[in-house]
């Protein structure tokens, strides 16, 4: 299988290390080696944090700039910081409100590029829901629906349900299923 | 059960590479275990501590790196095998009993662990320690994915017990914090009480004994260097003219790029996993099977110029390359790419990288530099010292920790830091050289690690500055260890004792000591002033838990502040304390985030017109 590459971002705290094992633990459970690379200590307070996570084999664990197939942002600011990394022809899923998002001054460089951006306020619903923090399982959710790469909705949705805690699956896994439609209406 | 404590040998896991090194401790039997913490090593001995409570291990925060590497040395002097784990800078200040204890040695195995962190992603410094193995002749062991970490350790402790040496295991940021899988082995029982056997000709280094153990020691390395020639650790991969000699995460790079440059039937590549010594007969026979070698490594030219040295030995005289302006830098850390394009240069291959991004179309993006979180007691302080002190010259010396962020806009306050402990002598240095009024801060934990014997210091010396020690009663910055001043019933553990900050200030005899309740801003300001004015040493102890740390145990019921309609809209509350929690609303006012207000009420105290109020429920 060829490399599949994701670079995950947003901001300490968000929960991008989480969304990266409920990625990562999805390739395990259907037999594929991964390799990531995270930022860690200062980067918790706030500051912008980014995830690469390569599915396959794989050597080293840094995505180089240019070679990400998907990039899914908590946030619209860390989608545009994270921009160079996406291939051509790779899809960007953003925290965000499809009016704002993608910036305007940006579409040159999608066009130009073939890459394809997918918005959704996912904070929004998983607030809505009850439970805020759960917005990085809630972006899993919305890149599920689209049906790329080698992680199917349903294996990540069990992964979410293995990894939540009992006080807050049923609250996930409403998360999942309502972002997960959410973004099925997109495609 | 802790996930790292599973007896079932074969199970493939997914860890990151800290996880899997104190996964590899455990295997190895490790008995005994102590840190001081500091990323990128923070993970291990976060793990050991949560499985030192439910076995016999024995784990310890110790006060500082030099604290937690004498412990250490004793336990490994008394049949225990041990493990030392620290951040780069943390060898520093272990460097002392390091440079002896590798004269005396251990009796049973002993793994000491840097982690370096190249391009600092949290440290002060990237100082390569793969020199402090050449320094102290200690052998050092270097790990390329995470898997081999967890497998490295246990090959660490019995070289350790081989050569009866600390052996050095030195990681970098990028096998610490990389997530893989991992399988586990089996465990191996641990000899949790030793017996110290008395040794007075190899342990009490007086210049007599230490004269013949500094022989020894060259006996030892003599002996690290033949187990190096065989050592599974250094390995060479494919064979050609073309030479690679590389190790760490580099390797990984290097072996990518010869697979994408197409040279799998040119090139060949040492890694060195077993650095020090290196082994020179290998490096000699595979030079002279080259045509010409690149040197991949991060940090300093290490490999790089004992290769060269070797090759003037054997009078090879083939180009020999690492660092140079036009190939490899010394700075920062290396990545995938980069490596495949310096070595197509090197190589001489045709290579045409794929279609560079240009993002000259794209607008910058402001940096988002890390921030102190929405209600940090230390932002009211910063607040506070800044009003009391506003009609002041001020240099403000701070510290290692959170509170460093305190250097940033708006509150700007911190104008000096070198490494833990240094806000306070420091301050005695700028006081007696300058006639500007010194303020520094320090955390407590910070305080505990090297900040007391400045203040010991400044208190003999009759400094004259004004120290803010900061007690947030736990170790924030690298993800909320205890310190010897925390109460340890909050961790659910008896038995340990707790160090009062205000009594030990007082019993170094600091004349003026006063402490304050930071989210109290007017109370507070007042106390400083007095403080300020007091002339000789003074301490002002802001105590106040983390926010991030209550938030997390739970122990206060956030109660969210809103902005009401009294509100002017001049921004004082965003231009002065920038608290995170503050936004910008669609008509561009200012509003709280009700989510991640923890209710501080410093915005409330501080606006001039009380137009932020607690949020009815």
């Amino acid at each position: 299988m060829k490399t599949c590459n994701f670079v995950l971002s947003g901001l300490g705290g968000q929960g991008i290390l989480f969304m990266t094992k409920i990625l990562a633990q999805t390739a395990l459970n259907k037999g594929y080696n991964i390799l990531g690379a995270e930022t860690h200590g200062m980067a918790q307070r706030g500051g912008s944090v980014v995830s690469h996570l390569k599915i396959g084999d794989a050597g080293s664990s840094l995505i180089r700039a240019g070679a990400g197939d998907f990039l899914i942002s908590m946030d619209a600011a860390e989608a545009y910081r994270f921009l160079p990394w996406v291939r051509p022809g790779g899809m960007v899923f953003v925290n965000g409100s499809n009016d704002r998002f993608p910036d305007e001054r940006v579409t040159p460089f999608l066009a130009e590029h073939h890459i394809t951006c997918f918005a959704m306020e996912a904070g929004k619903t998983a607030l809505e829901l009850g439970a805020p923090r759960s917005t990085n399982l809630a972006m899993v959710a919305f890149f599920s629906a689209f049906g790329q790469g080698p992680l199917e909705a349903e294996a990540l949705r069990t992964t979410v349900e293995a990894a939540s805690p009992d006080s807050v699956k049923q609250i996930n896994l409403k998360i999942f299923d309502v972002c997960h439609d959410e973004g099925r209406k997109l495609c | 059960m802790h996930k790292l404590l599973q007896d079932s040998p074969g199970e493939k896991i997914m860890l990151l590479g800290n996880e899997a090194i104190a996964r590899g401790a455990v295997e190895a039997g490790v008995a005994f275990a102590t840190t001081y913490p500091g990323t990128p090593s923070s993970e291990i001995s976060l793990n050991l501590f949560q499985m030192s409570r439910e076995t016999d291990l024995y784990f310890e925060y110790s006060t500082n790196e030099k604290v937690a590497l004498e412990v250490a040395a004793a336990a490994a002097n008394s049949g225990l095998r041990t493990f030392c784990m620290m951040k780069h800078v943390g060898i520093n200040v272990a460097a002392d009993p390091l440079m002896t204890l590798a004269y005396v040695g251990v009796t049973a195995g002993m793994v000491i662990l840097s982690a370096d962190d190249p391009a600092m992603f949290s440290s002060q410094n990237e100082q390569d320690n793969r020199y402090y193995a050449k320094f102290g002749g200690l052998p050092m062991l270097e790990p390329s994915s995470v898997a081999e970490a967890k497998d490295m350790i246990k090959a660490a402790f019995d070289l350790s017990e081989t050569l009866k040496q600390p052996v050095l295991l030195r990681t970098t940021t990028r096998i610490n914090h990389s997530n893989a899988f991992v399988t586990f082995g089996e465990i191996t029982p641990r000899k949790t009480k030793g017996h110290f056997v008395r040794d007075p000709q190899r342990c009490v280094t007086v210049p007599a004994v230490s004269r013949g153990l500094h022989v020894k020691l060259l006996e030892k390395l003599q002996k690290a260097g033949q187990l190096s020639e065989t050592s599974a650790f250094n390995l060479i991969q494919g064979e050609g003219p073309l030479g690679i000699i590389a190790n760490g995460v580099s390797f990984y790079y290097a072996a990518d790029a010869v697979k994408d440059l197409g040279l799998e039937d040119r090139a060949k590549i040492l890694r060195m996993g077993f650095s020090n010594p290196m082994p020179e007969k290998m490096i000699k026979d595979f030079l002279a099977g080259c045509e010409r070698v690149l040197v991949v490594e991060e940090g300093e030219p290490f490999m790089e110029e004992a290769v060269k040295a070797f090759a003037q030995e054997v009078g090879i005289v083939i180009p020999i390359k690492g660092k140079s302006d036009d190939l490899f830098s010394r700075l920062f850390e290396y990545d995938p790419a980069m490596v495949r394009e310096k070595m197509a240069a090197f190589f001489n291959v045709a290579y045409t990288p794929g279609p560079a991004v240009d993002t000259s179309d794209i607008p910058e993006i402001p940096m988002r530099p890390p921030n102190l979180c929405s209600g940090c007691s230390h932002r009211a302080t910063f607040y506070e010292i800044k009003q009391a002190a506003k009609d002041m010259d001020v240099i403000c010396p701070t510290d290692i920790g959170c509170y460093t962020l305190g250097f940033l806009p708006p509150l700007s306050t911190g104008d000096f830091v070198i490494c833990m402990g240094s806000s306070v002598s420091s301050s005695c240095g700028f006081s007696k050289a300058t006639d500007q009024k010194v303020v520094s801060f320090i955390g407590d934990s910070t305080f505990f690690h090297s900040g007391i014997t400045g203040l010991v210091n400044a208190v003999f010396n009759n400094h004259n500055f004004t120290l803010v020690i900061l007690e947030n009663d736990i170790t924030a910055m690298t993800g909320h260890q205890p310190h010897p001043g925390v109460d340890m019933e909050l961790f659910g553990l008896s038995g340990h004792g707790r160090i009062n900050i205000e009594k030990l200030v007082r019993a170094l005899g600091v004349q003026h000591v006063s402490v304050i309740k930071p989210f109290k801003v007017q109370k507070s300001i007042d106390t400083i002033k007095e403080a300020l004015a007091f002339k000789g040493v003074s301490v002002i102890i802001s105590q106040e838990p983390c926010a991030l740390y209550t938030k997390s145990l739970k122990l206060k019921t956030a109660r969210p502040f809103v902005v009401s309609s009294k509100c002017v809209d001049h921004k004082d509350c965003i231009t002065t304390i920038a608290c995170p929690s503050f936004y910008l609303d669609a008509d561009n006012r200012v509003a709280i985030d009700a989510n991640t207000c923890v209710g501080c009420a410093v915005c409330a105290q501080i606006c001039p017109e009380n137009a932020i109020r607690p949020l009815k429920k």
